[in-house]
């Protein structure tokens, strides 16, 4: 029986190498699907099976998410934006820079959300160590670009 | 590499180079913004799930209207099978990484996380080579490993950092 932190890591890479065939399969898909029907199709389902598993084992999160109905909002309109430009990319330009330059600027925009007062609980500020090494990381993707 | 034409897509025009790159840097920021507004759904007791349930209501949305409201489609000459088999593969294509990650995130480390996910864009490299739709550009590797490499660092700098703080607690 293989343990938790196997599994836990066999997951992981189940989801490393999902993410990979999801975007090189989008990317292929463009010239055959227009951009808006993936879009439906995508978003459609995938929040219709997350709904139906809500509705099994946590039926109680629909009242909570109503009741923070503006977290909710902020998370729809950044999710909106962010997969409408991760598909826009992918139609426009290579899959892998596209999923490097998206994980790249991370750091760089939790800085900058930062200094605008968006953070998390547990979201403490990077040492110069680490700043050090977010610039290098964006050096990296200038390189990349 | 991209806007030098030494990327895999080399026989784009500049503009639309720009305009991708621009618009993965602007997904990467959103999709960072989204993560702070879900964790503080989160620390209110809301779980992994919930969150994803209700997160793609408005892209979904957006889909529809152009779809059906502006006539934004190419389905037009696919039957209902070949529409049930694409929508089939991108369920499970999309469900398949938020489903696994959400998983895998409660049983391992941050740690363990992190270093996993920053081997995804060499992931994709290595299947976009292996489906040879696109080129393969040795340049697009090597910011891809650097990017690995960079990466690991910043999430080891943080772990020791954190378990310092933890020590000095005790």
């Amino acid at each position: 029986m293989p343990s938790t932190r196997t599994i836990g890591l066999l997951l992981l890479v189940g989801y490393a190498l999902s993410q990979g065939l999801r975007d090189v399969y989008l990317a292929g898909a463009f010239g055959a699907i227009g951009f808006f029907d993936l879009v439906l199709l995508a978003f459609t389902s995938a929040t219709a099976f997350f709904t139906v598993c809500l509705a099994v084992a946590r039926p109680t999160d629909f009242k909570l998410l109503l009741r923070h109905w503006r977290s909710l909002l902020a998370v729809n309109i950044t999710t909106t934006i962010a997969w409408l430009c991760y598909f826009g990319a992918l139609n426009l330009i290579e899959p892998s820079v596209v999923s490097t330059i998206f994980a790249g600027v991370s750091p760089i925009g939790v800085a900058l959300f930062a200094l605008l007062g968006l953070r998390s609980a547990d979201g403490a500020a990077a040492q110069p160590a680490e700043r050090r090494l977010h610039i290098a990381i964006l050096a990296a993707m200038a390189f990349l670009a | 590499m991209v806007l030098s034409g030494r990327a895999g897509t080399a026989s784009i025009s500049l503009s639309d180079a720009v305009f991708g790159l621009t618009l993965a840097a602007c997904s990467g920021l959103a999709i960072t913004a989204e993560t702070v507004f879900a964790k503080r759904m989160n620390e209110v007791d809301i779980s992994a799930t919930g969150v994803l349930a209700l997160r793609f209501v408005m892209i979904a949305l957006v889909g529809a209207i152009a779809v059906f409201g502006f006539g934004e489609s190419q389905m037009g000459d696919m039957d209902g099978g070949e529409i049930g088999l694409v929508t089939l593969k991108i369920l499970i294509l999309m469900v398949a990484p938020l489903y696994l990650v959400g998983k895998g995130l409660a049983i391992t480390s941050p740690l363990t996380t992190g270093i996993v996910a920053a081997f995804g864009p060499t992931v994709v490299f290595f299947m976009q080579a292996a489906e040879g739709r696109v080129p393969t550009s040795y340049w697009v590797l090597a910011a891809t490993i650097l990017y690995v490499v960079l990466t690991c660092a910043s999430l080891l700098l943080r772990t020791l950092r954190t378990a310092g703080k933890r020590r000095h607690k005790i």
